[in-house]
């Protein structure tokens, strides 16, 4: 049995699949695939699988990754070649190789966000992001609570791109603290006045605490 | 903003954003500039409703293996999206072009329930497709109808151009082809259904003329035009083993309904409960060798990945070879650990080898059909089930482990008295005896016996499509009455009274006249009728009033058997003789033997090629 973790895209109509849903899609993926993975043992014996970090809703990715264990003895290429002919548009995988990390190092999310139509807004936005203080009701298993995201925010960089307005955000992410870029450009869309609706979201890496890409 | 664009920027703002947006494994997408048909296959109700369903299936198989069709799915827009998209200007669109339905040159519903037909409206109007099959002037956007329901279409006739009757497999190519050819040749509308209508099992109601007589019963339908068939046959598939069956089915991504693999085993049934409309209007009864199924269902598996497989007909313990299909079926699901789910069972020929079959994976409850709760009643309906046969089954259940069991039951039935009401409580108690009577029944835990009764409908094309439906009084008092049976705390007791009934009543054996009052209803608020957030009885009562139309007489009347009934231009292959027949032996509390001890004549063999073949 050999440990594997498949890093994969989550692009275009796949951004809509819930993270529920994607245990299920890998399952199915799985299974359609032929290759034989370690299930759990007992009354309800499932497919064994963690995925390293949760994507919201309505964001795409290009670094997604989720563990398995391998009991077919295949190359990692082979891995990836057969999942990728049964896995449905939007997604696909790009590696498959033994972790190195553990998902509980991860502290960080890159993120590009596209606003489209609100370039004239970047002076907005620089000064939106460069306050000490960004109060917004975040939503967790406690229930909601009213928090300061900014200190979610570990950087950022606004650009016009013609009409639209780019961002990079570097924003928490994982067990201890994690920002949804949505919750962000949510506040200032409201503090503003702009719709960001329709907006792109894309997760570029998934970072550790030393800086490192998650691998 | 392109379309898509527009749905995007929407669809983050409804609950489940995976029903509108498509894209799921298997949906098929072809260019469609190298299209001759574009079909807009349309379920009138949600997405995990219209994903569940096995016909949508099979026909965007068959429609999608030609290659100069395009079918696509259409789902009715759940109320937080209808507003989305008004909002937005968002037509109806379908989900693997995401183009809008209007472009679609054939827009087909398929009528699974009558509590849907506000929907299909509702679908139409959000396409900017006009509702009235006469203002719809040109060929293109040309709507369909297929389904049980269209057995007696006359409800909803105004709105559609045409139906498909019975198995539509071979009709829908048919069809397809045709309306290729006139495309082509640029003809009108009236010129393709001319030619439509010669196709068997082809229904275009505009051809017919309906009258009335002074109390308000139909007349006469007659045919407009020469050409035009007096009855209109359905159709049924040639060689059932051979018909296409989909290797794979679209996945979806959120959790649907019946979310797993389907396997139709057989089609029509060999029984003759006379209040079952599925009974009669599939005949003759046609199954697969045990060799398609099993082919079939490993190719659904492997191409979906789902790890369950139900068996799916109106009886599969009546399949000739159900005891070598499921140890074949399961010596594969074993191995694959595939779970295999067949519910569809009978009390009377249910043994320890069928339950051998199915308990392999998981021991759930098991369900039963008894319907009535009385021998007499059950002999009026001709379930052909008596209840030592319904204890011999429980009793093969409860030492087989099983410790749930639900029995189906109906109240309503025709000739219905006090005592069967009570005896439904009687049936269910006597279970529950049996199972402490037993010396090795599973020990450590109780038993639960649940008893669910629904509500009496009569549909056309049965033995019943004659009777008195009961009111909503009459029905809330039998609740009554089984409510005042005292009972065991392990029984428990599901009933429901509802307008709905009432309404699915009028709908089922209405005629051309009630698709005003549909019409109205919708017009004033009415969609979504069989979901409690849509359904308001008072809209549909002032829609009734407002066109001059009393319920009752299309729901609480009993005909006579001269009556001239709305699908009598309608050919299911079951004659009208015949359900009298039945009927009659109804009243006299007489049975009817299954197709396979003894045919009973109801017509259904004539079909060529399609011959029945429950071997009598």
């Amino acid at each position: 049995m050999q440990n594997v973790r498949i890093f994969f895209i989550k692009r275009d109509r796949a951004k809509y699949i819930s993270h529920l849903d994607m245990t299920r899609l890998f399952q199915r993926a799985v299974r359609r695939s032929g290759i034989t993975m370690w299930y759990t043992e007992g009354f309800h014996p499932h497919l064994y699988m963690t995925f390293a970090l949760p994507l919201a809703l309505g964001t795409e990715s290009n670094c997604e990754s989720v563990d398995m264990r391998l009991i077919d003895d295949i190359s990692f290429n082979e891995v990836k070649d057969r999942l990728n002919a049964v896995l449905p548009v939007g997604i696909e995988v790009i590696e498959v190789s033994e972790p190195v990390m553990k998902a509980s190092v991860i502290s960080s999310s890159m993120y590009l966000v596209r606003l489209y139509g609100v370039a004239d807004k970047k002076t907005a936005m620089d000064a939106f992001l460069a306050q000490d203080e960004i109060m917004a009701i975040k939503k967790g298993k406690a229930g909601e609570k009213l928090v300061n995201i900014k200190n979610f925010v570990y950087g950022y960089e606004v650009n016009a791109d013609g009409s639209d307005l780019c961002l990079w955000l570097k924003l928490a992410s994982g067990n201890q603290n994690t920002l949804n870029p949505q919750l962000l450009i949510g506040v200032f869309s409201q503090q503003h006045n702009v719709s960001v609706e329709g907006a792109f979201l894309l997760r570029t890496k998934v970072l550790c605490e030393n800086g490192e890409e998650f691998k | 903003m392109n379309l898509k664009e527009k749905i995007e920027k929407v669809i983050m703002r409804v609950q489940k954003p995976a029903r509108y947006i498509g894209g799921e494994l298997n949906s098929v997408v072809k260019d469609k500039e190298k299209i001759d048909v574009r079909f807009a296959f349309c379920f009138p109700d949600t997405y995990e409703i219209g994903m569940s369903h096995l016909g949508i299936k099979i026909l965007y198989h068959i429609l999608n293996s030609k290659e100069n069709i395009w079918c696509e799915r259409v789902f009715a827009p759940w109320f937080d999206m209808k507003e989305e998209m008004q909002k937005e200007n968002i037509p109806l669109y379908a989900l693997e072009s995401l183009d809008p339905v209007s472009d679609f040159d054939i827009i087909g519903f398929t009528l699974q329930y009558e509590l849907s037909y506000t929907n299909v409206l509702y679908m139409l109007e959000m396409a900017g497709i006009p509702l009235y099959s006469r203002d719809r002037k040109e060929l293109k956007n040309l709507v369909v109808g297929g389904g049980p329901c269209a057995c007696n279409p006359e409800p909803v006739a105004d709105f559609f151009d045409l139906f498909m009757l019975g198995d539509g497999e071979d009709v829908i190519v048919e069809l397809c082809d045709l309306y290729r050819e006139h495309k082509k040749k640029g003809s009108s509308k009236q010129e393709f259904l001319l030619d439509a209508a010669k196709i068997e099992g082809i229904y275009v109601p505009s051809f017919y003329d309906v009258t009335y007589n002074e109390d308000n019963t139909l007349k006469e339908i007659t045919p407009k035009y020469e050409g035009v068939p007096k009855t209109v046959t359905k159709r049924v598939v040639k060689d059932f083993d051979k018909t296409p069956y989909p290797d794979k089915f679209v996945v979806p991504f959120i959790e649907t309904v019946h979310d797993r693999a389907v396997l139709e085993v057989l089609r029509g049934c060999i029984r003759g409960c006379r209040f079952c409309q599925a009974g009669f209007i599939y005949r003759p009864f046609r199954e697969k060798s045990v060799e398609t199924l099993c082919r079939q269902a490993k190719e659904l598996c492997a191409n979906t990945g789902y790890d369950e497989i139900s068996l799916c007909s109106l009886s599969t313990s009546d399949h000739t070879q159900i005891e070598s299909m499921l140890s074949e079926l399961t010596k594969w699901s074993d191995k694959e650990k595939i779970s295999l789910s067949l519910p569809s069972l009978r009390v009377d020929n249910f043994s320890k080898e069928v339950l051998d079959g199915i308990s392999g994976i998981r021991k759930s409850g098991l369900t039963f059909a008894p319907e009535a709760g009385t021998q007499r009643l059950r002999d009026v309906i001709n379930k052909n089930v008596t209840l030592e046969e319904l204890h011999n089954t429980c009793r093969i259940a409860f030492e087989g482990g099983y410790t749930g069991i639900k029995l189906y039951f109906m109240i309503g039935l025709p000739t219905e008295t006090e005592e069967d009401v009570k005896g439904i409580i009687y049936t269910a108690q006597s279970v529950v005896n049996l199972f402490y009577d037993l010396e090795n029944r599973p020990k450590g835990c109780g038993v639960t016996v649940t008893a669910s009764v629904a509500t009496f409908v009569p549909k056309p094309h049965t033995p019943f499509q004659w009777e008195a439906q009961d009111s909503l009084e009459t029905v809330i008092h039998k609740h009554d009455v089984l409510k005042g049976v005292g009972r065991s705390k392990k029984i428990t007791l599901n009933y429901h009274a509802s307008n709905t009934s009432i309404l699915e009543g009028v709908f089922a054996r209405g005629d051309r006249r009630i698709g005003q009052a549909i019409y109205e209803a919708y017009k004033n608020g009415s969609y979504f009728d069989s979901w409690s957030e849509g359904f308001d009885f008072e809209k549909w009562q002032a829609a009734f009033n407002k066109c001059g139309l009393d319920m009752a007489f299309y729901q609480g009347r009993h005909r006579s058997f001269d009556e001239v009934l709305p699908w009598d231009h309608i050919n299911y292959g079951v004659s009208k003789k015949f359900l009298e027949r039945e009927c009659k032996k109804a009243y006299n509390a007489q049975t009817t033997e299954h197709c396979r001890k003894s045919c009973a004549g109801c017509g259904a063999n004539k079909f060529a090629g399609g011959a029945c073949s429950a071997e009598c």
